[in-house]
């Protein structure tokens, strides 16, 4: 976990937005502008009072620097933020000062000017209740700003900010020098004493460690600012400010330091946000009407570093920042007992695609999938990951790596082999026609194709079980060497760049490239009937492999298909939901994504994963792949989804696997098919519904697993029986899974007849202990 | 077909009546009762019973 700690540390979430960093107040303009779209005017109000402490003087102060930063200056115009805020002061009806609830210190601070620098500096120490005594020449407030403002708004502003506050103002010609302060012991000075004002000596002692200009002197520490620093209009009032905050620090920290008032930000847009919208112009002149103001709050962009948000579905799907995520993943990997703390992120662990995307989008890289293979591989060594979330694949992965499934063959003839073609274990479940005729046409260009039917490993990997990856990938290597290191041909873009990733010394390449070389399979020949426009669908996998892709849409126009754009997934190209496989720890997540991607377009879809094809049918889309429309085309004028096969089921998924090495050992090894396993001739005839045998598909329930547990209950008695509708019921545990079934005999003796199936996770425990006396069952 | 209706053991040919059943998952121990043999302890669960209450538990325990 802790690789990840510098990589999440540049995340780029809390960033300010480009206007906050360039504002001498750093107002939080997008909060501010929230408030504005609501209509909230007196929080708004209060957002601006509490940035700039005078409102009013603000207003009338500020240039709203913040405007050439706003990324839309070069697009339709910057926010008019200074049109905002005097719409604020018109239509806020609450503009009372807040008067703050904080118990008095008894420290005391000396303000020497009452400028608009010193006051502001006086306010924020009154409002966190110092004790504050201003030193000014008479009593006169604001300084410079009788030359500039109208006394009337000044005077008032500053009349009613410091309502609810109370500070000494001390009558002096001057002060004459730091002595005269200290003496009085006072813990901190801030000296304002405007442009050529006496600076006490602080301007000779700026810089230093401190930062800026300030001393300490005694037990008194002493800082310059305002005007006498060179800060001049909104800058002034901003650094006072400003320095009640550092002033604050400093009692608080005894540490002298003057940090400038400066913000910077590393913050990132995403240009996919950017608009050309003009702004909102008042009618009325200078001053928006209420509905203006809103208009023009809504055409902010509320600038925050989201590419996260935007394109990662996990966070998408969780309302989640990936910090958060890190800081849940954190606490739900840590060692221990989870009685005692907190698994916030066990679920969301297990539904993510893996798809690298985060890494892809994100300006600052933030891997967050790859933290999150992390979580999963953690939570694998603690033994704490649920088995349930990847149990189905893993035996799947099983079967396809066994020996009813898993071949590894140069053709008949040949010793060795100059390349091998690896269709990945899906394909054949599913299209087992597909893998042979892919097959037939790779060895009709090269005879000494050898081929590699099994698992590439991925559900042990996206399982976090390095352990069982790593002896797949070893399984692989070996073989690979043993054909001699052949050129390895991909049909899945998943194993292609699991391999790549893994088995870097594997030279490889897709099918697709190769059938469509010049010389290739479908290279020549005139196009194929046509069948309208139609949009290639890019696996994750294939994100990077650029010939891939092309070849792929190269071969769908060969195919007769013209092609439209996935404009987003072809930028971004995410998952389609399978990966990670979520499907079981989090099936909504699973839906979420393939719906989404589903939406992208209204165009049918061409696929050349056979895990994207499959889940975006299953989400309803329109989908075909691509060797489906080569090698087994469709009627032309047929739609895509009447003439697309029906799914295969996870029994036959199964049953393909083994029929195609069947198939393919009989026809090029001119070997008998493997005897099949020798059937129970006295084992009965089991007839299963359509409609059940459906929703067995959807509970990833196989049919051999519900044979399993019929004949075990028929064979050993134990089953329950209901006279009224003559139904035997019962079950048997198979791997971790307790698989019920419930059945009833056909007349005739014409075999049994399926009614449910059904599985639980939990298991039955000291069921055949009864009374003490042990039953002679072994469940 | 309900499974509300009379279910009896096919061994013992007793009638299956709810009584204390022990389960466990994910490193955790319960007890619930549940059908069974009163003669010889074998447990029928219905499969509301394991597509509803059980499966709710088996996700808080998963979440845990
Ligand atoms: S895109 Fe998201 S994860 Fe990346 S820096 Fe921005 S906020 Fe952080
Ligand atoms: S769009 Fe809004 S949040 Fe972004 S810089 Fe401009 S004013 Fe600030
Ligand atoms: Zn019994």
């Amino acid at each position: 976990m802790s690789e990840y700690k510098d990589n999440f540390d540049a995340c780029l979430q809390k960033e300010a937005p480009f206007c906050g960093a360039a504002c001498p107040f750093h107002m939080d303009v997008p909060d501010f502008v929230e408030k504005i779209r609501k209509g909230m005017w007196n929080a708004a109000f209060k957002v601006y009072r509490n940035a700039t402490g005078f409102p009013h003087i603000a207003a009338a102060l500020c240039h709203a620097p913040c405007g050439p930063a706003c990324p839309l200056a070069a697009r339709g115009g910057a926010i008019e933020t200074a049109l905002l805020e005097r719409a604020c002061l018109d239509f806020a009806k609450d503009k009372g000062a807040t008067s703050y609830n904080v118990p008095g210190k008894h420290r005391r601070i000396a303000v020497v000017g009452a400028g608009v620098s010193g006051l502001a500096c006086a306010l924020r120490l009154c409002a966190k209740k110092y004790s504050v005594e201003v030193f000014a020449r008479g009593t006169r407030l604001g300084g410079k700003l009788w030359e500039i403002l109208p006394p009337q708004l000044f005077l008032r502003d500053i009349e009613e900010q410091f309502q609810h506050e109370t500070y000494t103002l001390h009558d002096v010609v001057s002060v004459p020098g730091r002595d005269f302060l200290n003496a009085r012991g006072f813990d901190a000075v801030y000296v304002a004493t405007g442009a050529g004002g006496d600076d006490f000596g602080l301007l000779d002692a700026a810089g230093e460690e401190a930062g800026g200009p300030c001393l300490r002197d005694g037990h008194t520490a002493w800082f310059a600012g305002g005007a006498l620093i060179g800060d001049a209009g909104a800058y002034a009032l901003a650094g006072g400010l400003h320095m009640g905050t550092v002033i604050d620090n400093f009692l608080k920290t005894d540490k002298l330091s003057y940090p400038p008032n400066r913000a910077e930000t590393r913050m990132v847009l995403d240009a996919a946000r950017l608009t050309d919208a003009p702004p909102v112009l008042p009618r009325g002149g200078d001053r928006y009407a209420e509905e203006e103001a809103r208009a023009e709050a809504f055409r902010c962009l509320k600038c925050q570093c989201d590419a996260c948000r935007l394109y990662v579905d996990l966070c998408d799907f969780t309302g989640k920042w990936p910090l958060r995520i890190r800081d849940e993943i954190a606490a739900t990997t840590l060692p221990g007992v989870s009685e005692v703390k907190a698994t916030p992120a066990k679920r969301l662990l297990s539904a993510s695609n893996l798809a690298k995307l985060c890494r892809e989008v994100c300006p600052a890289e933030i891997d967050l999938e790859g933290l999150i293979l992390e979580g999963r591989r953690s939570m694998h060594r603690q033994d704490k990951a649920p088995w349930v979330f990847h149990d189905f694949w893993l035996r799947d992965m099983d079967f396809a790596d066994g020996p009813a499934a898993a071949l590894c063959r140069a053709p008949a003839g040949a010793a060795s082999c100059t390349q091998a073609f690896f269709p990945g274990c899906q394909l054949g479940a599913g299209d087992p026609g597909l893998v042979e005729a892919a097959y037939a046409a790779l060895l009709a260009r090269r005879p000494d194709t050898a081929l590699f039917l099994r698992c590439c490993g991925a559900p042990a990997e996206w399982a976090g079980d390095e352990e069982r990856h790593a002896a797949a990938l070893a399984e692989i290597r070996d073989a690979w060497r043993a054909l001699g290191e052949p050129l390895m041909l991909f049909a899945c873009p998943s194993c292609m760049e699991a391999f790549a990733r893994c088995i870097p010394e594997m030279p490889q390449r897709s099918i697709y490239e190769v059938f469509a070389e010049p010389e290739g399979v479908f290279a020549s020949g005139e196009a194929g009937a046509a069948r309208g426009e139609w949009a290639v669908f890019d696996p994750c996998a294939a994100r990077r492999d650029a010939g891939m892709r092309a070849a792929v849409r190269r071969l769908a126009v060969t195919a007769g298909c013209n092609l439209g754009m996935l404009a987003e997934q072809e930028r971004v190209t995410r998952c389609c939901g399978y990966g990670g496989q979520p499907a079981v720890a989090n099936p909504a997540y699973a839906a979420f994504v393939a719906e989404k991607r589903a939406a992208e377009s209204e165009l049918p879809y061409i696929a050349y994963c056979s895990n994207c094809r499959d889940a975006l049918r299953k989400a309803g889309k329109d989908c075909l792949h691509i060797l489906e429309l080569l090698f087994a085309p469709p009627a032309a004028d047929a739609p895509a989804r009447s003439a697309a096969p029906r799914l295969a089921t996870v029994t036959e998924r199964r049953r393909n696997r083994a029929g195609l090495k069947r198939a393919l050992l009989a026809k090029y090894r001119n070997e008998e098919d493997p005897a099949p396993p020798a059937e129970d001739a006295s084992a009965p005839q089991i007839r299963i519904g359509e409609a059940l045998l459906a929703q067995m598909d959807a509970d990833r329930i196989l049919e051999e697993e519900a044979r399993a547990v019929v004949l075990f209950c028929e064979r050993t008695g134990r089953r329950v029986y209901n006279a009224d509708s003559g139904a035997y019921g019962g079950y048997r545990k198979i791997g971790h899974m307790s698989y019920w079934v419930e059945y009833r005999p056909l007349g005739g003796g014409d075999g049994l007849e399926l009614l449910r199936v059904y599985a639980h996770r939990m298991e039955i425990t000291l069921e055949t202990v009864w009374n003490g006396i042990k039953q002679d069952v072994d469940l | 077909m309900e499974s509300s209706k009379t279910w009896i053991c096919d061994r013992c040919k007793v009638e299956m009546q709810l009584m204390e059943t022990q389960f466990s998952y994910l490193k955790r121990s319960f007890r619930h009762k549940a059908l069974r043999c009163p003669a010889c302890g074998q447990v029928y669960i219905p499969e509301e019973l394991a597509r509803g209450r059980m499966r709710e538990v088996e996700k808080t325990l998963e979440d845990k």
